[in-house]
């Protein structure tokens, strides 16, 4: 009886696994709100994030493009981005990346880079595999891990087999990347295969395992191997040193001219600073976070050091931008980033004049808290946040400054 | 009846009766794969944790790493393997079948894995040579039939003739190009282009410089270093092989069939 009970208790749990396996949905991106909300908050402000298209063909080209300002509030628990590397997150290859540059610097290696200066990227990408891609620009910092822009989906038409990736080298060759050198690889790996498999089928031809093991343990083992043998390994020998030594110098002779493997860390200067992204000054005096009302509350302090009037006009946050509905001229210029209209109020007279500190009372409130998973920064050690304020000045220009502190959480 | 061709005479004990030797063959056609499948299995986790970047990407394969890593992780297995082959059997395969079972699982990853489910180019993915290497280690422990001096000889060689042989694959990837205003090899160019979400370019553990300094012979340097280290794993890892080995159920399982044989 007990072993019945434990036969079909067996049996279930065998079919409710092999269950699941037809339930296997596609996977949405490739996780970026699980990373923690103050990895997205304060390390990477991504704004003016701009691509070019979001249907590429194959073989055509998509640019992506934007900027990124350094957060001052970097946590203290990952590395400074002492060596960063502008790239691209994307469920494999789906886009091949044809340029990428970093205000103006190319870039193919890993920079230093400087908390508190803003960059400007440019990526351009080559549609490669058709399908749906969830693609990003990504910050990927020494010990930190990547860090993630906004992404957006982007159909890529066409057919694989019609990808090229054409290059010319400094030796006047031009190559496909995609495929080059691959037909070389499978022949020699073939051409050794070779002797591999006449060496193992020479000795596996006889018997194996049990009159070889007698008669090892009988101390007959000399008459295992024969003459003949001997002859073979020693033709093996040679002809092993042989081969290589041929390959190697018809290696060196069809390419006579080779580099090392090219790596560094290049230096790059950041944006200059000018009135937009410096005049305006903000101190947090107090943040909450009401988790039933899903929204962040901030009375800070903000000092106008332009020479225009300006009104807040957004506050974002990784990558998630709340802006003032009383703001009409404010558009959503980027598809890309995750937008919560209206969701930012603020308290008190909107326009501060060049020179006046005024007093805000800001809210930012939408679902996005949630559905980005940005609430569980209550569960953080550290308890503090991270975003950019984005001002409207009357000389239609755009003043931002980044703020950040510590919040407390309200449970009622 | 006689069961092996080396037989030395009607008092061998290798002379099996025909059901025997029957039986003995069959045993051999059930354990060679199911014994390649194992060794391949445990050599393609051994390296591909211990070496795995290095195998897997074209523009990880440098002067220096790629030599020195590969052919000291490489050699533990064949060690191994070659003690309880040779000591046991008299077999001098023990590094070739434990190599070509780790082509077949590299070869078996990259093509399913990496080309079809991850979409990434062959050519950044294929796996480096070592056959003959391999080779090298087995003839040598057969002809001089000593493990010490297998791992005097045999073991610098296996690590020596790893670039070696290697360089016929990897030669048209150094080859230099431009690419904005930069100079990279086609190798670099392969990684820029085809994106490693997971893998920026400072993660690459390549050379960086300081090996230059000897006349710029780095590949040469980084052989030799391999060559040293390799005959300490060897020795180790034939005496993991002979500790390894020492399972008194296959003595009692053996001593059980000698017994049948009588």
């Amino acid at each position: 009886m007990k072993n019945k009970i434990i036969s079909l208790l067996g049996g279930v749990a065998i079919m409710v696994t092999s269950l699941t396996a037809l339930y296997a949905p596609q996977a949405g991106a490739h996780g970026e709100r699980s990373q923690e909300p103050f990895l997205r908050m304060r390390t990477v402000h991504w704004y003016d994030t701009n691509f070019s298209t979001n249907r590429v063909a194959v073989n055509s080209e998509m640019t992506m493009t934007g900027k990124f300002l350094l957060a001052e509030a970097w946590p203290e628990v990952i590395m400074k981005p002492d060596v960063a590397f502008l790239h691209v997150a994307e469920p494999g290859p789906a886009v091949a990346k044809v340029e990428s540059w970093l205000n103006g610097v190319p870039a193919a290696k890993s920079f230093k880079l400087e908390l508190g200066k803003t960059y400007e990227y440019k990526i351009i990408v080559r549609g490669r595999k058709p399908g749906e891609a969830h693609i990003h620009p990504m910050l990927n910092v020494q010990s930190a891990g990547g860090l993630v822009g906004p992404g957006q989906w982007t159909l890529i038409e066409g057919n694989y087999e019609d990808f090229t990736y054409p290059v010319t080298t400094l030796t006047g060759e031009t190559i496909d990347l995609n495929t080059y050198g691959f037909a070389n690889v499978v022949k020699w790996h073939i051409i050794w295969a070779i002797p591999a498999l006449f060496w193992l089928l020479w000795w596996i031809r006889r018997p194996v395992f049990i009159p070889r093991f007698l008669m090892v343990q009988n101390g007959e083992e000399d008459a295992l191997i024969t003459g003949t043998d001997k002859k073979v390994a020693i033709a093996m020998f040679i002809g092993t040193m042989v081969l290589v030594t041929m390959s190697s110098n018809s290696a060196k002779e069809a390419y006579p001219i080779q580099i090392p493997l090219q790596s560094a860390i290049i230096p790059v200067e950041a944006l200059p600073v000018t009135p937009q992204n410096s005049a305006v000054k903000a101190k947090i005096l107090k943040a909450n976070y009401r988790i039933p009302g899903r929204s962040m509350t901030m009375t800070l302090d903000v000092t106008n050091g332009s020479a225009t009037p300006i009104k807040l006009a957004e506050f974002n946050s990784a990558n998630v931008r709340f802006t003032n509905s009383l703001i009409p001229t404010l558009a959503k210029t980027d598809s890309a980033e995750l937008w919560a209209k209206g969701g930012l109020h603020v308290q008190g007279e909107p326009t501060i004049y060049p020179g006046e500190t005024a007093r805000l009372e800001i809210e930012a409130s939408d679902a996005l808290w949630e559905t980005e998973r940005l609430s569980s920064l209550i569960g953080d050690p550290d308890s503090a946040f991270g975003g950019v304020l984005y001002f409207h000045g009357a000389d239609g220009k755009t003043y931002m400054e980044e703020i950040s502190g510590p919040i407390i959480p309200t449970f009622q | 009846m006689s069961a092996t061709a080396q037989s030395v005479g009607a008092k061998s004990a290798g002379d099996l009766s025909p059901v025997m030797a029957s039986m003995s063959r069959k045993f051999d056609f059930l354990l060679v794969p199911i014994l390649f499948l194992a060794i391949t299995g445990a050599v393609h986790i051994h390296v591909m944790l211990l070496a795995g970047d290095w195998d897997f990407w074209v523009d990880w394969k440098d002067r220096r790493f790629w030599i020195t890593i590969t052919p000291i992780v490489t050699i533990c297995f064949p060690a191994a393997i070659q003690y309880v082959t040779w000591v046991y059997f008299r077999l001098p395969i023990g590094a070739t079948l434990c190599i070509v079972g780790l082509l077949f699982g590299e070869w078996m990853n990259r093509y399913w894995g990496f080309t079809i489910w991850s979409g990434f180019p062959a050519t950044l993915t294929w796996p480096a040579m070592l056959i003959a290497s391999a080779l090298i280690l087995d003839t040598v422990l057969m002809l001089s039939r000593n493990w010490l001096a297998t791992a005097i000889v045999g073991a610098p060689l296996f690590a020596l003739l790893f670039y070696a042989q290697n360089i016929v694959i990897l030669a048209p990837y150094h080859v230099p190009m431009e690419h904005m205003g930069q100079l990279m090899s086609i190798a670099d160019m392969i990684g820029y282009a085809f994106v490693r979400t997971a893998t920026p370019e400072y993660l690459r553990m390549i050379e960086r410089g300081t090996l230059r300094t000897f006349g710029g012979e780095s590949a040469l340097i980084a052989s030799f270093f391999a060559a040293f280290i390799c005959m300490i794993m060897y020795a180790a890892w034939w005496k993991l092989g002979e500790i390894g080995s020492r399972q008194t159920w296959i003595k009692s399982m053996f001593d059980k069939s000698a017994k049948v044989r009588a």
